[in-house]
C-alpha cells in the first residue's frame, strides 16, 4: 500500500471545480491509506482560497495526524509561491518565510479561534487604514466590514470547529473585485441543522433552509437569530457581487443570475463562505441607489 | 425608595462597557444584556448609548436587545429602554432584530427556554 498521495492540479479558481478539488482533497486524505499527503498546484490558486487550504492542512495534520506538504514549483511557475509568501500563508504554517507585499494586492491570510470577533474586526480596520483594501465608498467600506463580520460570526457562533477559523482575501485590480474567503472545520451546516431542527435535510436542503431568511437554529433558546444572513443576501444582491457557501456535500450560488445549489460527490469537512464583491464606482453608485430604494 | 427606584435612569455607554468601538461578538451583547437585565428587575430604566460605535452586527443585537423580549412585554421594554446616540443604520438593524425577535418568542418552545435561562 502506497503511504504518499501526491494531490495535483494545475489552477485553482474560486469556482464549483475548484471546491470540488478541496473537497475530493480532504475524501483521499481522511480514507486511511496514506501518511503523507502532497499538494502540488503547477499553475495558479485565488490567493483567498489559502483560507481553505489553510484550514484543510491545519485539520489533516491536527486530526489525521498526517504530514502535509506543499510541493514548490519551479521555473515561471514559481508566481504563486510568491504570492502565498506575500499573504503569510507560508508562514502561518511554517511552510516558507513572509515577503513584502510590493504591489498590495494581497489581503493576508489569518487563523482566528471561534468568538475572537473583536480581534478579526481590529484586522479588518487595519487592512482598511494601510489601504490594503481597495478604496471603496465609505458607505460600501462599512458594509462590506458589516457582512465580514456577521459571516465570521456566524461560524463563531454555529461551527463548533476545533481548528479555528481561516480567512483570506484578494484584490483583483483589473476587474474591480474582491473575494474574501472565511471557511471554518466546524460540523457543517447539514450536521449543525438536522442537529438542532431534528429534520433530515441533505447537505443542499440545509443550506437552502440557512439562507431562506426567516429560519434560524436557535430555536429552542434564550438568543434570537436568522438575521445576518438575511443581511448578507440582501448586501450580495445590491453589489451584484457573488456568495458562494461550501458545506458537507453541497454547493450553494448566489450571484446576479439567481441561487443554485449542487450536490457534490465529496464531503467538505466544514464550511467555506466566499463573498465576491465589486469594489469599483459603477458597482456601488448601483448598490447605493438600491440602499436608497429600500430605505 | 419605590419613587427613587421609578426614576433611576442607567445609561450604558456600550463603547465604554465593551473597551472597544465594536458591538460585533455575541458574548459582549449576553454581558450587555445581563447589565439591561440586572437594572430592568429593578424597575429602573435604561438608556443604551451608542456614542462612538463604530460597527454593529446582528449577532450582537440578537443578544443584547433581541433576548430581552423573550423576559419581558413589548410594552415593559418600550417604557423602560431607550437608545441614544444611533444612527439611522443602527435604527434600522434594531428595528429588524426587535421584529425578529418578536416573531422568534411568538414560538411556545422558544419563550419556555427563555424564561428558563431566567430563572436558573
Amino acid at each position: 500500500m502506497p503511504d504518499i498521495y501526491t494531490q495535483q492540479t494545475r489552477l485553482l479558481k474560486s469556482s464549483l471545480e475548484g471546491y470540488r478539488w478541496f473537497s475530493n482533497l480532504w475524501n483521499v486524505a481522511s480514507s486511511g491509506k496514506y501518511k503523507q499527503i502532497n499538494i502540488e498546484i503547477t499553475g495558479f490558486m485565488d490567493a483567498n482560497l489559502s483560507a481553505v487550504l489553510g484550514g484543510l492542512v491545519t485539520r489533516m495534520r491536527s486530526e489525521l495526524y498526517l504530514d502535509v506538504n506543499l510541493i514548490r514549483p519551479i521555473g515561471k511557475d514559481g508566481s504563486l509561491w510568491n504570492v502565498l509568501q506575500k499573504n503569510g500563508f507560508l508562514e502561518s504554517l511554517h511552510i516558507d518565510s513572509r515577503t513584502r507585499d510590493t504591489y498590495g494586492t494581497t489581503i493576508p491570510y489569518d487563523r482566528y479561534e471561534p468568538r475572537f470577533e473583536n480581534n478579526f474586526m481590529k484586522s479588518i480596520l487595519t487592512l482598511e487604514s494601510k489601504q490594503i483594501l481597495p478604496a471603496m465608498s465609505e458607505e460600501l467600506k462599512r458594509e462590506f466590514r458589516k457582512n465580514l463580520l456577521e459571516v465570521f460570526s456566524n461560524a463563531s457562533i454555529h461551527s463548533q470547529t476545533k481548528y479555528g477559523i481561516h480567512v483570506c482575501g484578494q484584490h483583483f485590480p483589473r476587474q474591480h473585485q474582491i473575494e474574501f474567503t472565511i471557511c471554518d472545520m466546524g460540523v457543517g451546516i447539514r450536521q449543525h441543522v438536522n442537529a438542532k431542527m431534528g429534520t433530515g435535510f441533505t447537505a443542499a436542503q440545509a443550506i437552502v433552509w440557512v439562507m431562506d431568511g426567516r429560519n434560524t437554529t436557535k430555536i429552542g433558546g434564550p438568543i434570537p437569530g436568522g438575521i445576518g444572513l438575511k443581511l448578507l443576501r440582501e448586501f450580495i444582491s445590491h453589489n451584484q457581487g457573488k456568495l458562494q457557501i461550501i458545506s458537507d456535500a453541497a454547493y450553494w450560488e448566489l450571484s446576479n443570475v439567481g441561487t443554485r445549489v449542487v450536490e457534490l460527490p465529496d464531503i467538505f469537512p466544514g464550511t467555506i463562505v466566499n463573498l465576491e464583491i465589486k469594489s469599483n464606482a459603477i458597482d456601488h453608485k448601483h448598490y447605493r441607489l438600491a440602499q436608497q430604494v429600500t430605505q | 425608595m419605590n419613587q427613587r427606584q421609578e426614576n433611576t435612569t442607567h445609561i450604558i455607554q456600550l463603547a465604554e462597557v465593551i473597551g472597544l468601538p465594536f458591538c460585533v461578538s455575541q458574548d459582549d451583547g449576553n454581558a450587555i444584556f445581563s447589565s439591561i437585565e440586572a437594572a430592568l428587575d429593578t424597575g429602573d430604566r435604561v438608556q443604551v448609548s451608542f456614542r462612538n460605535v463604530e460597527t454593529v452586527i446582528s449577532a450582537f443585537l440578537n443578544a443584547a436587545i433581541g433576548q430581552l423580549y423573550g423576559r419581558y412585554t413589548r410594552e415593559f421594554i418600550a417604557q423602560h429602554i431607550s437608545y441614544t446616540e444611533t444612527t439611522p443604520e443602527i435604527d434600522e438593524m434594531i428595528e429588524n432584530v426587535v421584529t425578529a425577535a418578536i416573531d422568534f418568542f411568538k414560538s411556545p418552545k422558544n419563550a419556555t427556554a427563555a424564561q428558563d435561562m431566567a430563572f436558573d
